[in-house]
């Protein structure tokens, strides 16, 4: 009897409670939604901006000073690493469409006419503009050398 | 020894609130257990795969997830997860997790996470998998970029399924007063977003519990009255670790859904460009699964059902479910929308 009632007692709870929750989170809407309310929190907000730039660049300044790295200097060390890291990503990229071509020809010219699916042929189609896109845009560039004008006609810099 | 894991009539003799009480003192349960391997990084985006028990089915499905969430709510424990369900249906899965962007990663747009990370994700799932179709399933605003990406694809996506997935931002319930504001030009938080790149986790918290409940109390009435079942318990944490879970959303991102997505409402009345690419709803030639559900307070079906008044493609249904925006339970196997859709679309291996 004493359980049955305890029972009872968390479960009204719960449903009061939500009900309650229900109107309190109503009122707080109602109550927030308000044009004025939006207007100034973003003209304040606006208002810090440069104050907020201004301690960024004493920040700035002092780091060269106090030889300390800043925020936007570890940034740009993720920047490069990212940079980095799409480069990698464009080698395998390109390591696994050769692979996959080989493997293509090899399948194509011992079983004949195996239709190839649409993303296999725009894979191969795709595979020698994507290896000079790559060498023009990431190699070459970065390494101040002649345009390379496309895969396979040689270019003994690289 | 757990006071939960005494002899029932032990337990019993125990009242609930000190059940209550004692639960932040056990360890937090294990979450996202299903067996997984990393085939791809960039930057903080991991692709998970996992692989199928038993493969059944040639095309893979493909998770994209919100960007201000953990995914881990699609694997939250055995039992309790639609990864695990497709494994076990025989499906391989891959999951993009496109993890916590930081002060680094202010200058990632939309337009950056469609190209970038989930069109360059499902060609290394196409080739992970050596599948020549694949299956995009997304979720809430990883639903909506999931469309964006399939409006434009050069991969052979099969089916598109866009759980509980904004499309339509005119109809967004909340606050009409800001959003007039920032329609108009009034107020206006590009700036500020500059200074700190990313908007954090905190404020994409704060910002979603304003708009679905400020006061938050009614969950934890509900553990309060489950605080004896050690299943609820369990389960309740795991929920409330995601629901808690929030990660930063890069500062391009959010200024991009504002202006775009929120104020031009791109994807509705055209015009969403992706690099410079036209992203329209109606050159989506996938087979498509909507879901809504029916007690969403976050994304009502009223924003969600006008991507069928712009598909053009043949095979598209609509199916509005009766669960809230993330109530999903997973009892072992695929929810009846999926099974009853998705393995005749996905190539039985005979």
């Amino acid at each position: 009897m004493n359980m049955a009632a305890n029972s009872n007692f968390y479960k009204g709870l719960k449903l009061l409670g939500a009900q309650r929750e229900r109107q309190l989170n109503g009122k707080i809407q109602d109550l927030l939604n308000n044009r004025e309310l939006i207007e100034a929190v973003s003209d304040n907000a606006q208002m810090q901006v440069p104050k907020v730039n201004r301690m960024h660049e004493a920040s700035e300044r002092m780091s060269i000073i106090m030889n300390y790295p800043t925020k936007k200097d570890v940034a740009g060390v993720a920047k490069l690493v990212i940079q980095l890291e799409e480069k990698i990503d464009r080698i395998e990229e390109l390591l696994s469409t050769l692979e996959r071509n080989g493997n293509l020809r090899s399948n194509t010219s011992s079983r004949g006419k195996k239709r190839k699916s649409r993303w296999q042929s725009n894979e191969k189609e795709g595979s020698r503009k994507r290896i000079s896109d790559f060498i023009n845009d990431s190699l070459l560039l970065s390494a101040q050398l002649p345009e390379f004008k496309s895969f396979g006609q040689g270019n003994s810099n690289v | 020894m757990s006071k939960r894991k005494m002899p029932k009539n032990q337990s019993d003799a125990i009242p609930k609130w000190k059940h209550f009480l004692d639960i932040p003192t056990q360890p937090m349960p294990e979450m996202g257990m299903t067996p997984k391997i990393a085939v791809w990084k960039k930057n903080k985006s991991t692709l998970w795969y996992y692989p199928s028990v038993q493969k059944k089915y040639n095309v893979p499905v493909f998770l994209i997830y919100s960007l201000i969430n953990t995914p881990l709510i699609l694997d939250l424990s055995p039992g309790n997860s639609l990864i695990e369900s497709y494994v076990n249906e025989g499906f391989d899965v891959y999951l993009l997790d496109f993890g916590s962007p930081g002060y680094e990663d202010g200058e990632i747009s939309i337009e950056d996470y469609v190209v970038d990370y989930i069109q360059k994700g499902v060609q290394r799932a196409l080739l992970h998998s050596g599948a020549s179709e694949i299956t995009v399933m997304g979720f809430c605003l990883g639903g909506t970029i999931a469309a964006i990406y399939a409006a434009m694809a050069d991969e052979p996506v099969k089916n598109l399924i866009l759980s509980v997935t904004p499309i339509d931002f005119s109809a967004s319930p909340f606050f009409d007063q800001w959003q007039e504001a920032i329609k108009e030009g009034t107020a206006d938080f590009d700036e500020t977003i500059d200074i700190f790149q990313t908007i954090p986790a905190s404020a994409v918290q704060y910002g979603i519990r304003l708009m679905t409940s400020p006061i938050y109390i009614s969950p934890y009435l509900s553990l309060l009255n489950e605080a004896d079942n050690e299943e609820y318990v369990q389960n309740w944490r795991r929920f409330n670790a995601w629901t808690n879970g929030h990660v930063p959303l890069s500062g391009a991102a959010a200024k991009q859904i504002t202006k775009d997505l929120v104020i031009k409402n791109r994807l509705v009345n055209g015009g969403f460009k992706v690099k410079g690419k036209k992203a329209k709803l109606s050159k989506i030639d996938a087979n498509v699964l909507v879901l809504a559900n029916k007690n969403d307070r976050l994304v009502p079906q009223e924003m969600i059902y006008p991507i069928m008044e712009h598909l053009t493609c043949k095979d598209k249904t609509y199916s509005l479910l009766k669960s809230g925006h993330a109530a999903k339970q997973y009892s072992g196997g695929l929810p009846p929308y999926l099974k009853d859709w998705l393995p005749k679309r996905s190539s039985p291996i005979q």
